[in-house]
């Protein structure tokens, strides 16, 4: 029975043409185009509904692995005309591909829609896989691609969350959590450099605060001068940085005008160095 | 017909607010039984808020006291001392008691203590609803007044009464004048093309949508619907429910003692702003009005932002149709007070 299935399975592989490679390859090429429109609508879409943008994004992904999908079951179903039994008998073939050397290939494949079922990080995430940090762009099957804080697109392999941790800054939300750190004279008025910097925050054109996004204000002392941590979130992950430069910015126009200094350069180099 | 004392009340724009002056009437009982609770009345402009106010006055005449905040206050010696002997206090605007910088809360913490340390006093405050909603989240002012009413929008029935309670029966006359042509919401268009090589015509084929008759079939009129119910199903639209922004809209499109559906300017706004812009639109509606002076005060601190920057924002906004002047004031025109709303919680500057 298996044998005839097998005798089959070949015969049919024999009797591939010119016409039905062409076929398939048209068809791939088909899914290809179809799925970098429907990226390229829902980014479109996503982008004009502000509001909406991550939750839209988050289909993308989706409905590549359908298209993909889809097209390969096509391809194989109907072009080759292959059977259940015949598609399980390939699915054995792949295995062994897969032990022989393609390893990686569908190691990434496999981690690909594992990101996408689990929902490990979403395109437009702000996440740190490895040592990269950036927005995530677009999750392929293979892997990740990331946009810098300095505009580089960066290719990250979807396996390397097997092996490195994945920490995403807002998994999924709009806004994320961004904390800055500012250091004072020791001999500071403290109260009135927590107040500034609160106000700072919650003044900010960037700010978000609602109930479970709170604004907070921490102060930590060190031996030779004292820093204040500012905990807050920005509307749109994307305005992190300036979001941290805007009340850096205003914060120490206020500081100086109050009199309240940082701590002198050789404080904290020397305390750095110990 | 309605009666005189109906009417009388309809011409006001508390039509409606029964169910509001009803809270606050049990608050000043509670009070004068020795229970104190500050009220906090929270709207967007045009609301009547202040109407909400004179109405409270013309029920305890002899034991008010009105403060009315019209610009913003930059220090704390402005707010007037409560001395007299009255009970109840009103405070209209109180939003003008802050700004959004550093150093900005400085009066609005002083009128708070202020608010809590007189215990004899029963403190009626009025918001702009964004400038509290900012400040509940950023200052959890909402603990200083347990009471917080949001001044409900209108419905249909009630503001086809409240618009034409001023007018006799039967006196302004609703004129369907707009053309309804069975139009197709999807048409082929043929374009023919020059082929360059052959020098043959091809015809390229494109799907038309028609975009206003998708929204017409989805939303809008019946064929056999009434001039009446189109005018005033697109006011309420145009207006959420705001009854002031409300008779802005019928004010413009009435040409007494006729209204026509062909005056009815369903354009929306498309408002395209950069980041400064939007923020400064933010500050415009969370003040109601602001003049440009203040704005500028706000805007050195949070944007590091000059005179000629904020003439262009300013340029662009009134070029847009979003803003006006008045006197030295600018606020959000009344008919684009609910686009602009939409469009700054969509960006999440208003929450």
């Amino acid at each position: 029975m298996v044998e005839s299935e097998v005798e089959t399975f070949i015969a049919n592989f024999e009797h591939v043409d010119t016409q039905t490679l062409l076929l398939s390859l048209a068809i791939i090429v088909m899914a290809v185009v179809l799925a970098k429109i429907v990226a390229f609508l829902l980014t479109k879409l996503s982008e004009m509904s502000w509001r909406y943008r991550l939750h839209l994004k988050t289909i993308i992904p989706f409905l590549k692995v359908l298209i993909y999908s889809f097209a390969i079951y096509y391809i194989l179903a109907s072009v080759f005309a292959l059977s259940l039994s015949h598609l399980v008998l390939l699915s054995g073939l792949i295995g062994a591909a897969i032990g022989f050397g393609l390893r990686n290939l569908f190691e990434d494949i496999a981690a690909g829609v594992i990101i996408v079922m689990e929902k490990t990080y979403q395109v437009g995430d702000r996440i740190e896989m490895g040592k990269y940090y950036g927005e995530v762009k677009d999750i392929g099957l293979r892997s990740t691609r990331l946009i810098t804080p300095d505009d580089d697109l960066v290719s990250a392999p979807n396996n390397l969350i097997f092996t490195e941790c994945v920490a995403s800054g807002n998994s999924g939300s709009s806004e994320m959590m961004a904390s800055l750190d500012i250091y004072i004279e020791n001999d500071s008025d403290v109260d009135l450099a927590m107040k500034i910097l609160r106000e700072a925050v919650i003044t900010s054109r960037f700010v978000y605060i609602s109930p479970t996004r709170p604004v907070t204000i921490l102060l930590n002392d060190h031996p030779f001068y004292k820093s204040l941590k500012a905990r807050a979130y920005v509307n749109d992950l994307r305005d992190e940085f300036v979001f941290r430069s805007d009340i850096t910015r205003r914060t120490w126009n206020e500081f100086y005008k109050r009199g309240i200094r940082p701590p002198k350069a050789h404080i904290i180099s020397d305390v750095g160095n110990n | 017909m309605t009666e005189p004392d109906e009417k009388e009340s309809m011409k006001k724009m508390i039509f409606g607010m029964d169910e509001t002056i009803e809270r606050i009437k049990t608050a000043i009982s509670d009070f004068e039984s020795g229970r104190r609770i500050n009220i906090a009345i929270m709207a967007l402009p045009y609301a009547g808020k202040s109407e909400l106010l004179k109405e409270i006055v013309k029920m305890h005449p002899h034991n008010v006291t009105k403060v009315t905040f019209s610009s913003i206050v930059n220090n704390e010696e402005e707010i007037p001392l409560v001395k007299d002997d009255n009970k109840i206090m009103l405070f209209d605007n109180c939003h003008y008691l802050y700004m959004r910088k550093i150093g900005g809360f400085d009066v609005l913490e002083k009128f708070l203590e202020m608010v809590v340390s007189t215990d004899d006093k029963l403190c009626i405050t009025t918001w702009n609803i964004h400038s509290w909603n900012y400040l509940n989240r950023a200052m959890d002012i909402g603990r200083y007044f347990p009471i917080q009413i949001t001044i409900p929008q209108m419905g249909h029935g009630d503001m086809k009464k409240f618009l034409l309670s001023e007018y006799e029966e039967d006196e302004i006359k609703f004129i369907n004048d707009t053309k309804i042509e069975e139009e197709k919401i999807f048409r082929i268009i043929k374009k023919p093309i020059k082929e360059k090589f052959s020098h043959s015509n091809i015809n390229l084929y494109t799907l038309k949508i028609n975009y206003i008759a998708l929204r017409t079939m989805f939303f809008n009129k019946k064929p056999d619907e009434t001039a009446e119910s189109i005018i005033f199903k697109e006011i309420l639209r145009l207006s959420s429910g705001n009854p002031g922004v409300a008779t802005e809209i019928w004010d413009k499109w009435l040409e007494y003692p006729i209204i026509r559906t062909s005056s009815i300017d369903t354009i929306d706004t498309n408002i395209d702003l950069g980041s400064t812009g939007r923020f400064v639109l933010y500050l415009i509606l969370s003040m109601g009005h602001i003049k440009k002076e203040e704005m500028k005060n706000i805007l050195n601190w949070s944007c590091n932002i000059d005179d000629m920057l904020i003439n262009k924002i300013l340029f662009e906004m009134q070029n847009q149709d979003i803003i006006m002047k008045n006197a030295e004031y600018y606020s959000v025109k009344p008919e684009r007070l609910y686009v602009v709303v939409r469009y700054l919680q969509n960006i999440r500057l208003v929450w």
